[in-house]
């Protein structure tokens, strides 16, 4: 678990966000929403990821189930 | 120390999320929230050693095994809802969290019920 992941992430938002600048400037609305759509997809994935693996921690750490 | 790391990852996950709340995007809380677990996964082996020791004291203590197991998981229940509860305050979802406050609540005395349930009969079968 290190600062990668946090670089990651902002980088994927970053991208994000610029690339639907440039398609709203060139009227491509419809495919910016689908850009930030895809960023939020691949974010969501990570997300989930570190949180099952905060959850089983805990899990493991308390013993629970 | 542990402690450096730590902060130097919360302030790292904070410039992170001003620069993403500056270009507008909507993972500035998906930012806030993967710090959130760095800095939590980085501190739980100290949590392990901590809930050990207890267990063990307890154990030693003569407390019933019940009890402890008990105690540990509404400190989890606990800790679950507070750490989502947070994040859709950061959000602003003020609604949400007091939902998911409330079940928290609600299964934390659910699963303790037993537990005064067994302390009324104890104080019945004394005065009796």
């Amino acid at each position: 678990m290190d600062i990668n992941i946090i670089f990651k992430i902002a980088a994927v938002g970053l991208i994000t966000a610029i690339i639907n600048q440039v398609l709203k400037k060139t009227d491509k609305d419809e495919i910016a929403t689908l850009v930030t759509l895809a960023g939020l997809v691949i974010v969501l994935i990570m997300i989930i990821n570190m949180i099952s693996q905060l959850f089983d921690t805990l899990r493991s750490v308390f013993g629970m189930y | 120390m542990q402690i450096f790391g730590i902060a130097a990852i919360a302030l790292i996950t904070t410039f992170c999320v001003l620069v993403l709340r500056e270009v507008k995007s909507e993972l500035a809380a998906a930012v806030a929230l993967a710090g959130g677990i760095i800095v939590v996964l980085s501190v739980i082996d100290v949590f392990t050693d901590i809930f050990s020791t207890i267990a063990a004291i307890a154990k030693r203590a003569g407390l019933a095994a019940s009890v402890v197991t008990l105690l540990f998981k509404v400190i989890a229940v606990g800790y679950v809802t507070e750490f989502s509860a947070s994040v859709m305050d950061d959000v602003g979802l003020s609604s949400l969290s007091d939902k998911v406050t409330l079940a928290g609540k609600l299964i934390i005395v659910g699963v303790s019920l037993p537990v005064v349930v067994k302390l009324f009969e104890f104080i019945a079968g004394m005065l009796s």
